[in-house]
């Protein structure tokens, strides 16, 4: 299925990248979406990105939800003028094709408070069933962008359930012998037990902070990449403790606020750098 | 004349951005054709989640040709001792006017030069071109976006774009694109992309490609279809009504499918079946009587080769929501609802504010202080809340607006009377103010629940302010009127209103509820002070919104009466005496006597007059007033509720009120007259203002 896609969108210009080596809640984080949306030069881009939300931990006991899980991500801009098109022709070549499925673009407009970024767009619904979020950004980190970046992240589980109808994700088949499940269920159960029960609130808090002030002195010394791996770091700490369930309602908007803080710090030098010291209107 | 089509392609809109978009693009048109007077013999407009489309017929080839009145400078420059000035030439001039077509206008400022010259009208393909962008910029979205450098702002990005005169392109454009003979079919028919020629070839096309334009109809068709599906399983309802007029807009070609689920989630109760698929999927759930039955409908876009896939794909992804539904279900169930009450101790209601455990301590006090010695509602009332702890409620997204519902039936579960668990779900009606009301067990739960609502926000300083409100705290405030004068659905009804003597006496049981860390005693005379002004003034709003004037709503409002009741029938009462042509004489005059009061009680720094003593009254229209107003004062006693009576009896005490004010000088020299005089008109403006304040009476 991934090398389909791969096939796909190499054919559509995109370069075929690599996941980021960090823990992160959506390929929005990784680099190449995230800052490369910020710039103006051309960028098209594909690529796996294994995902951890640590709230959805199940013990590996829900047959849809789990703490860890795969997305594709495509992301592109300028945006192709036939972008639906060129998506909808990506899930035929899964065999997804529209004279047999009912393909439906339901509104679905995007935010992400944590890292000030916002877009407008659609899940995808596959007979029903939610396989995409398509999303054209307007602002990322607190930026304007400009050109907009059209991005496309498919739920690989979700889509591979639906292909080799099965009901439960643990059973998708890897390959002939080896299920999902067989690779990933124990990571499941004892990651759900460390996220929800285990997870040392202190330490993750203690790191948080200093996470913090790494990051606004990275920035300071304009050392964009290395700052913005500090904003994934502490987005990560940030879902681990509301997991734990360490975090207050109230304090909540406080943290995530301060999260944002970094991430448009971050877009601003990053920016500010890319675009020869041009500044935001 | 020719005929006008705009067709505006767009990647899919929301469906409730539809409506409004449409409205404003029509509106667009129909103002550019009415301001530049271009005839239009008959206009349409349709939507789709693709396609924002004006097609009218006749339309005039140009504006109306008209006369326009144009004015130069006055006569006095016009022409300086009998000749004509360059100035006057240079008019002429300009505008290719000879010495026959001008004319002088009289003004106030003299003659001035005029003349009459005939415009012809211009071509409306021209206006239509010149007013585009003006009009597509104004189509009206709820949010708007950017795509390409074109900068523009739609919903979604435009993509194609149709705009023909006749069987002409008038060379439009939105953004980037520009307007061409290519318009799209359904991404799953045969042929994707047609040319059109003309509107008629475009209707023509549109109804071959499947493409169904009209809301209207598309609504029907769903309609017709849930109408099928219903009898061929001889059911006699479907849920909902709201669910046909999202999914008409979420569609080009709306094709009605069935599918089914297991038997064995029929044990879910059948709200949670039906928001299952009615929530997300927006699925339609089918039910005989009131039994859900294992089907469910759904509206595909356009035709496909075989059905088959789709249903089977919507199956699965519906039998997936009512796995998790079932796996909430019975850890709910397995827990029971008492496991669930001591839960409610480990969450945090409010912060600082302690635990739901202990909301739901005060809320059986405080109902059991509304129903004494009901068992029943005081039972209902600590159990009403056990499933914002349940994992039906907590976790599933779709569930949420379940609330209460989801106690009743673990309730029910259990075992509990069917009077007992139903105030889980009643006591949060009515949710809104008109909304159908509770029984009375639920209603005294509902108060005692809003109560403490409202006076917990006021201790942690949450106070609804402008539009802020994040509590909503006005709803329930205005729920909690509703249930007090027993409004529903449009109407009051006070004897279904829930008797309650005093509302001030039911924030003040609520506020003693909380311990004293939360709102120490001295805090507390303020805080009720603040929550009473709150309710009064809610109160006072939905009086308004029931047709009371504003002066009468403060004249009932602004009295010792307590009920709120009461004050209702009051208000109505004298809304209709304010009919009357002499009640706006009476307000004035009885506010007199109570100006006079006021005013002495400052001047005098005295807080009172004492009893009126008869024998110290002087004049005959004295005695006459104290005289008459014993027997007033006895005929309002006796009148009781009768407003119109007790009306009456004020407006012939007026006719000895009026000669008394005529003659008497109230603030006499001799102290003791004038203690005595004022001693009388305070009982006056005493008695009446027990039963409506006349100060607040407009009275011009």
């Amino acid at each position: 299925m991934i090398r389909t896609l791969n096939d796909y969108w190499e054919k559509q210009g995109a370069l075929l990248l690599y996941p980021y080596d960090m823990e992160k809640g959506a390929g929005t984080f990784n680099p190449h979406t995230f800052l490369r949306s910020l710039d103006r030069k051309p960028w098209k881009a594909a690529y796996v990105e294994p995902c951890r939300r640590p709230k959805d931990g199940r013990y590996g006991e829900n047959p849809y939800r789990g703490q860890h899980y795969f997305q594709y991500q495509v992301v592109m801009k300028p945006v192709p003028e036939n972008i639906q098109e060129l998506y909808i022709e990506s899930l035929a070549c899964l065999g997804l094709v529209p004279e047999e499925h009912d393909i439906r673009f339901v509104m679905d407009d995007w935010e992400s408070p944590t890292v000030g970024a916002w877009g407008l767009g659609w899940e995808v619904w596959v007979d029903g069933m939610e396989v995409t979020q398509y999303t054209y950004f307007q602002q990322v980190g607190g930026l304007e962008v400009d050109p907009v970046t059209v991005e496309l992240t498919y739920g690989l589980e979700r889509l591979a359930m639906y292909i080799q109808d099965v009901g439960s994700m643990f059973d998708l088949k890897w390959n002939d012998e080896t299920t999902y499940g067989d690779i990933y269920h124990r990571n499941e159960v004892e990651n759900s037990f460390y996220n929800l029960q285990e997870a040392d609130t202190a330490l993750l808090w203690n790191t948080f902070e200093a996470n913090e002030k790494e990051c606004l002195r990275l920035v300071r010394e304009e050392l964009v990449r290395p700052a913005y791996d500090y904003v994934i770091k502490n987005s990560h700490l940030f879902n681990l403790l509301e997991a734990r369930g360490a975090i207050s309602v109230s304090e909540r908007t406080n943290f995530i606020g301060r999260i944002r803080r970094l991430a448009r710090a971050c877009a601003k030098a990053y920016r500010d750098s890319e675009n020869g010291g041009e500044k935001d209107a | 004349m020719r005929d006008f089509l705009l067709e505006i392609g767009v990647e899919e809109l929301p469906a409730d951005y539809i409506p409004g978009a449409l409205a404003s693009l029509e509106a667009g048109f129909r103002a550019l054709f009415d301001e530049s007077r271009i005839s239009v013999e008959s206009s349409d407009a349709f939507a789709t989640p693709r396609r924002l489309t004006l097609c009218c017929r006749g339309v005039a080839e140009k504006e109306d040709d008209r006369d326009e009145k144009i004015t130069g400078p006055p006569k006095t420059i016009c022409f300086k001792e009998g000749k004509a000035t360059k100035a006057f030439e240079k008019f002429l001039e300009k505008n290719g006017l000879t010495e026959e077509d001008i004319f002088w206008e009289e003004t106030e400022k003299g003659p001035y030069l005029a003349a009459r010259r005939f415009v012809p009208g211009r071509p409306a393909r021209e206006i239509i071109r010149e007013q585009w962008p003006r009009i597509l910029a104004a189509v009206e979205f709820p949010k708007k976006m950017r795509w390409d450098e074109s900068g523009l702002l739609f919903a979604r990005p435009v993509r194609w774009l149709l705009a023909f005169w006749g069987d002409e392109v008038l060379p439009l454009k939105a953004g980037v694109v520009e307007a061409g003979r290519e318009t799209r079919l359904l991404r799953n028919s045969p042929v994707k992309r047609i040319l059109i020629h003309n509107l008629s070839s475009y209707l023509e096309e549109m109804e071959k490609g499947g493409v169904i334009l009209s809301r209207d109809h598309r609504r029907t068709m769903i309609l017709a279809g849930l109408q099928k599906i219903a009898e061929e399983n001889l059911a006699s309802s479907f849920y909902s009504e709201a669910l046909v007029e999202e999914v008409m807009d979420l569609v080009e070609f709306p094709l009605v499918l069935t599918g089914g689920f297991e038997e064995k989630y029929l044990i879910l109760p059948p709200e949670v079946i039906s928001a299952a698929m009615s929530q997300h999927q927006r699925y339609f759930s089918f039910y005989k009587e009131r039994q859900i039955l294992p089907v469910f409908a759904f509206v595909a876009n356009g035709t496909f080769t075989n059905t088959g896939k789709v249903v089977r794909g919507n199956e699965r992804v519906l039998r997936a929501r009512l796995d998790d539904a079932m796996f909430y279900w019975k850890e709910d169930i397995s827990k029971g609802p008492e496991r669930l009450y001591e839960l409610l101790g480990t969450v945090t209601w409010m912060e600082g504010l302690g635990s739901l455990g202990e909301k739901a301590a005060r809320l059986g006090h405080l109902s059991g202080l509304l129903c004494p010695e009901d068992k029943t509602a005081r039972e209902g009332a600590r159990l009403a809340k056990i499933d914002l702890v349940s994992e039906m409620i907590k976790d599933g997204k779709e569930f949420t607006r379940l609330q209460g519902t989801i106690a009743k039936h673990y309730l029910q579960e259990d075992g509990r009377q069917e009077e007992m668990a139903s105030i889980a779900e009643e006591h949060y009606w009515p949710r809104v103010w008109g909304d159908p009301l509770p029984r009375p067990r639920a209603a005294a739960v509902g108060l005692a629940d809003r109560a403490d609502n409202i006076v917990g926000a006021f201790i942690k300083g949450f106070i609804p302010t402008g539009t802020k409100d994040p509590y909503a705290l006005r709803r329930q405030a205005n729920s909690m009127s509703a249930i007090l004068l027993g409004y529903e659905e449009g109407v009051v009804s006070v004897e279904k209103g829930f008797g309650l003597e005093s509302i001030q006496g039911l924030f003040q049981a609520a506020a003693r509820l909380y311990p004293r860390e939360a709102l120490p005693q001295e805090k507390e005379p303020e805080l009720l002070r603040q929550v009473n002004a709150f309710f009064e003034d809610r109160f006072r709003a939905q009086l308004r919104s029931l047709d009371i004037p504003y002066d009468i709503v403060d004249a009932v409002c602004d009295t010792p009466e307590k009920n709120l009741k009461v004050k209702y029938q009051k208000a109505l009462a004298f809304k209709a005496l304010s009919g009357r042509e002499e009640f706006r004489d009476v307000a004035a005059t009885f506010r007199r006597v109570s100006n006079i009061v006021k005013k002495a009680r400052e001047e005098l720094h005295r807080e009172e007059f004492g009893s009126p003593r008869p024998e110290l009254f002087v004049e005959k229209e004295t005695r006459a007033m104290n005289g008459e107003w014993t027997k007033v004062k006895e005929e309002i006693r006796r009148a009781g509720e009768d407003y119109s009576r007790i009306f009456d009896e004020i407006l012939r005490f007026k006719a000895f009120v009026d000669p008394f004010f005529d003659t008497v000088l109230v603030m006499d020299k001799n102290e003791a007259l004038r203690n005595n005089r004022l001693a009388l008109l305070q009982d006056i403006s005493d008695q009446f203002g027990e039963i409506v304040n006349f100060d607040h009476i407009v009275v011009t």
